[in-house]
């Protein structure tokens, strides 16, 4: 039976199909999906482009001023720190994520008993809406009333608690904290996914050669991952820079603009400032990331041809 | 979802499922609806005391008028939408700066700010500042909850000072006492950072220093000696509080007062109002006094909402009658009980209502013995000066200096640069 | 054993137990946090002498302002709707756009299944404020209707490359068979493929539904009518008034927010995880 598992080229394939070329009912179906894209995503994408070479403030019109909004944002303190955090957040809570995630996912794919309801409670962090833990946790941060310093003064740990949301250093990790246990549950489902679909026999084959245990690991699992691994990635990247929920209702961007992203500084200039032609120059700083992101995955994906 | 009935629109190059699917009821010309959007108050008693106005004021001109709530949260996203639009409710609540952002979409309402100074004698600073805008008024002044200091009494009588010391209490006495407050493990605090609880408490101490940020005509001033003597004195004050107030959000002070944890903060007088709700019996004990006053005078911050009408809607006229009904002496008494009080007015008569005096918690809060005004005056209050509120460039510099982050110098330098940035690229009025 | 040492990590029974049960401390304390501060009254609460962790008395009062004084069951029903309406919506345009992409010949296939990919990358922090600006001039604004046009934005894309994923894996000659017989595309995709894609299905709607379900950014910026909105900002916004925040109603309301996610996942992670793995592993 002819499966479509084996690495084939994309023109190979499509030859071998059987059935003549109907691009009329291809884009009779995609036509949907192109109408969302381009008027919903497209045309807004296109706008934020507009709006950020003006001047332009709710309700007012605007003129062209050139990348007068850029050149001003890259010039302002508050900006400049505001890139520095998303970058060092989205860098740092990815790689954890990715790193926590892993072992997560294996444990699940070991156990024997209780499968379901275990993959369905790991998940829970990940399936809440973020508006809703992120007030949970806040509290649970809080210096004063919160659980956290209280068990950490109660058990004797530390003497006095952590100052989590008032110093830059500590609002960091505690943002990072959030989103790290919230995404652990998205990368551990998908790495289970991809241990999931990994032959047993390949394991066994390379049980007879000898290689058990760690070596299977290393040229076996973790190569068969990385499909899995990079899309993965890439979308967490993606999301992780544009993070906004967590800084909103946890730190407001502070203490001292310390934890704020992309996404918070836009909203704070552009609705609570009104000032959207900035704001949406603010945004756009997120599209190079996302470039280059694409760039990597898809100089991958192509070559491995059959994911599209 | 809407009950009012829809209509299909056709609009050429747009989508078509929105155009399906969107709608604003479109009424033949029968009776006329008039919609206000407020803010959705701690007290579910006022929102209920309101509609109940609005509904009354609807039989009484033989209209159709409901009220639309919203979280304070989400005021500017809404409201951007609707200037954007301009679609949305006839009459809504303005914040802030809102009247300055928003002007060249809102009718002028100089008629009902003059009925009204009529009845019920002058407007307040505040009220003329943030409304009366190039000499006509674009908005109604409708409440606003001002920050005195929210103290906890019995705290504060047991280092010596009793409730009517606070009538002349200067900083440099507030001072001494919070040391002595802190030794007694329960220090004053409020927030100092990226929160408009700061901003609050740090401008009027900026302001009773003889310091502005920027002058009448948007010059930013901001580097003078007044203003480092200001931020001298904060220096002194800060190590008396607890070091989270670095982080502190709007409700933390909240939280540690209701806890009696602190002894003193700035803040609107619904900490009391909530604990009177929640029959919390802290409340007895949470006083209202004025803000200590400086060498150059003696300010107290406000958190301004004014009513207005946008230019979009077809009955401007009407909905400017409701602002009339709801400023009705009557009828704004209501409100203010309904609130707990904490609803301050912009109006003398209104002022002169003796619901404050007759509750001891509140006694020393109205009327207000300093200049109350907002974060940003003497500005022109426009864009500008609502930007460089929102982004908190006088917190954030405040703060980094009571950190010791910075000098008192860098930080003065650090919030002029950050103003002359926001000032000289975004418009003034 | 030989199947321990094919799985090639751990060769003791009880450590994934444990590592999860790590993972699980963590993982669950936040809700545990939720449902001691939603049974727990007021007066315990504020009064900074209780400890956060424990409960002296338990209240139910909580859960009944939540019933009683906000618009609780508006705003779940208006989730659902929106949750329910969003996916159907994005599984229909999605389900087509893949079988497009994974079985019909055609010129620009490949820029095609790279363009809707690409999209996927476009964050709703990117769009919100131009989107801002379409859903008013568009009359959407404070209307469940800006939500489900716009949702589609973020749960096409995935949902998208996952079902052209699974669509691939199905055998090719169940459908050629009924195209031989005269069956059309659209029949094939109806009455073929997708009996045979539920799980793929099943995970689109899954991940779907959740990301509807907790989305926020547009919620918040498109609807503020409070009978309107969103579980999570309802929630979120009329239980946090300028800076006064009801705790306990606030937990009570972030917990069961999160129950009927919780309830279909259980029932269905199997599919979840059977549904990724075609999705994600193609190669």
């Amino acid at each position: 039976m002819k499966t479509d598992t084996a690495p084939q080229s994309l023109k190979a394939r499509r030859t071998a199909v059987g059935g003549k070329r109907d691009p009329k009912t291809a884009w009779i179906m995609l036509a949907p999906i192109v109408a969302l894209l381009i008027l919903l995503i497209a045309y807004p994408f296109g706008l934020s482009f507009y709006l950020s070479v003006t001047d332009r403030q709710i309700g007012m019109p605007g003129k062209f001023i050139g990348l007068e909004n850029f050149l001003d944002n890259w010039a302002d303190d508050v900006f400049r720190q505001t890139f520095f955090n998303s970058v060092l957040y989205t860098v740092v809570t990815v790689i954890l994520k990715a790193a926590l995630g892993l072992p997560l996912a294996l444990a699940l794919y070991h156990v024997r008993r209780g499968q379901a309801p275990l993959r369905a409670v790991a998940l829970l962090p990940w399936v809440v809406p973020t508006s809703l833990s992120a007030i949970a946790w806040w509290w649970i941060f809080s210096p004063a009333f919160g659980p956290l310093n209280w068990l950490l003064t109660a058990s004797g740990l530390l003497a006095g608690g952590i100052p989590w949301l008032s110093e830059p250093m500590w609002a960091r990790i505690a943002v990072m904290l959030i989103n790290i246990w919230r995404g652990i549950p998205f990368f551990a489902i998908s790495f289970l996914a991809g241990l999931v679909a990994i032959p047993r026999d390949m394991y066994e084959a390379a049980a007879i050669d000898g290689a058990g245990g760690w070596r299977a690991f290393w040229r076996i699992t973790l190569p068969l991952l990385r499909p899995v691994l990079l899309i993965v990635l890439l979308y967490s990247t993606v999301m992780t820079i544009s993070d906004f929920e967590i800084i909103f209702i946890v730190t407001r961007g502070g203490p001292m603009n310390s934890t704020h992203l992309f996404g918070t500084l836009a909203f704070q200039v552009g609705l609570a400032g009104s000032q959207i032609g900035r704001a949406a120059a603010i945004g756009l700083f997120i599209f190079p990331v996302l470039a280059v992101s694409a760039g990597f995955m898809l100089r991958d994906i192509l070559r491995r041809e059959d994911v599209l | 979802m809407r009950t009012t009935r829809r209509q299909f629109l056709k609009t050429a190059g747009t989508i078509g499922a929105g155009a399906l699917l969107g709608g604003r009821a479109v009424r033949a010309a029968t009776t006329p609806s008039i919609v206000l959007m407020a803010e959705d108050h701690f007290a579910p008693a006022h929102n209920e005391e309101l509609k109940k106005q609005v509904a009354a004021w609807a039989q009484m001109r033989k209209v159709e008028a409901r009220v639309d709530f919203i979280a304070s949260r989400q005021a500017s996203a809404r409201l951007a939408a609707i200037v954007e639009s301009r679609t949305g409710p006839d009459v809504t609540y303005l914040w802030r700066f809102d009247p300055g952002l928003y002007r060249a979409h809102l009718v002028q309402v100089d008629d009902v700010a003059k009925d009204l100074e009529t009845k019920y004698g002058p407007w307040t600073d505040v009220g003329q500042y943030l409304c009366r805008l190039e000499g006509h008024w674009h908005a109604i002044p409708f409440y606003h909850l001002t920050y005195p200091g929210n103290i906890i009494l019995s705290h504060w009588e047991k280092v010596g000072i009793k409730l009517d010391d606070f009538k002349t209490m200067t900083w440099q006495k507030f001072l001494e006492a919070a040391k002595e407050l802190k030794k007694a493990g329960t220090p004053v605090a409020f927030a100092v950072g990226q929160d408009f609880d700061s901003s609050e408490v740090l401008y009027p101490l900026l302001y009773s220093y003889g310091g502005r940020v920027a002058n009448e005509q948007g010059k930013i001033v901001l580097d003078s000696a007044e203003a480092r003597a200001a931020l001298n004195y904060l220096l002194q004050l800060f190590p008396e509080m607890p070091r989270e107030v670095l982080g502190w959000g709007g409700a933390d002070n909240n939280a540690a007062l209701l806890a009696r944890k602190i002894a003193w903060t700035a803040n609107p007088a619904t900490i009391y109002a909530v604990a009177k709700m929640q029959n919390n019996p802290v409340a007895d004990s949470i006083y209202h006094v004025p803000i200590p006053s400086g060498p150059k005078g003696r300010f107290r911050g406000t958190f301004a909402i004014s009513l207005g009408v946008w230019k979009f809607s077809p009955h401007a006229d009407l909905a400017k009658d409701l602002v009339r009904y709801v400023m009705q002496e009557e009828n704004y008494a209501k409100l203010v009980a309904a609130s707990y009080g904490s609803n301050e007015p912009y109006l003398k008569k209104h002022a002169e209502n003796p619901y404050w005096q007759q509750v001891p918690n509140l006694r020393l809060m109205e009327p207000a013995v300093e200049k109350v005004l907002p974060d940003g005056w003497p500005a022109p209050p426009g864009p500008a000066t609502a930007l460089s509120i929102t982004q908190f460039v006088l917190p954030v510099a405040f703060a980094k200096a009571a950190s010791g982050r910075l000098s008192v110098d860098a930080a003065i330098k650090d919030a002029v640069e950050g103003f002359q940035k926001i000032y000289e690229k975004t418009p003034l009025r | 054993m030989s199947s321990d040492s094919s799985r090639g990590v751990g060769t003791r029974v009880w450590v994934p137990y444990l590592v999860i049960a790590a993972y699980l401390v963590v993982g669950l304390f936040p809700f545990f946090v939720m449902g001691i501060t939603a049974v727990k009254p007021n007066a315990e609460l504020y009064s900074g002498t209780t400890p956060p962790l424990m409960v002296r008395r338990l209240t139910m009062e909580h859960y009944r302002f939540l019933f009683e004084q906000t618009d609780f069951l508006r705003w779940f029903w208006n989730s659902t709707l929106v949750a329910a309406l969003s996916t159907s919506v994005s599984v229909v345009i999605s389900s087509m756009a893949a079988y497009a992409l994974a079985r019909v010949r055609f010129r620009g296939s490949t820029p095609m299944g790279i363009a809707i990919f690409l999209t996927y990358l476009v964050p709703p922090t990117l769009l919100f404020i131009p989107l801002v600006d379409v859903v008013a001039r568009l009359r959407l604004a404070d209307s469940i209707w800006s939500l489900v046009l716009t949702y589609p934005t973020f749960l096409v894309p995935f949902s998208t490359w996952m079902l052209t994923g699974y669509f691939k894996t199905i055998p090719r000659e169940l459908e050629e068979c009924a195209m031989v017989d005269g069956a059309s595309r659209f029949r094939v995709l109806l009455q073929i493929i997708l009996p045979l894609a539920v799980p793929g299905l099943v995970t689109a709607t899954l991940f779907s539904f959740t990301l509807s379900w907790g989305e926020m950014i547009y919620a918040v910026s498109f609807i503020s009518a409070t009978p309107l909105k969103t579980l999570p900002i309802g929630v979120a916004t009329s239980l946090v008034r300028g800076d006064v925040y009801f705790w306990g109603p606030l937990m009570a309301g972030a917990l069961l927010a999160s129950v009927p996610i919780v309830l279909v996942y259980s029932f269905l992670t199997e599919y979840f995880v059977s549904g990724l793995t075609a999705g994600a592993t193609k190669g």
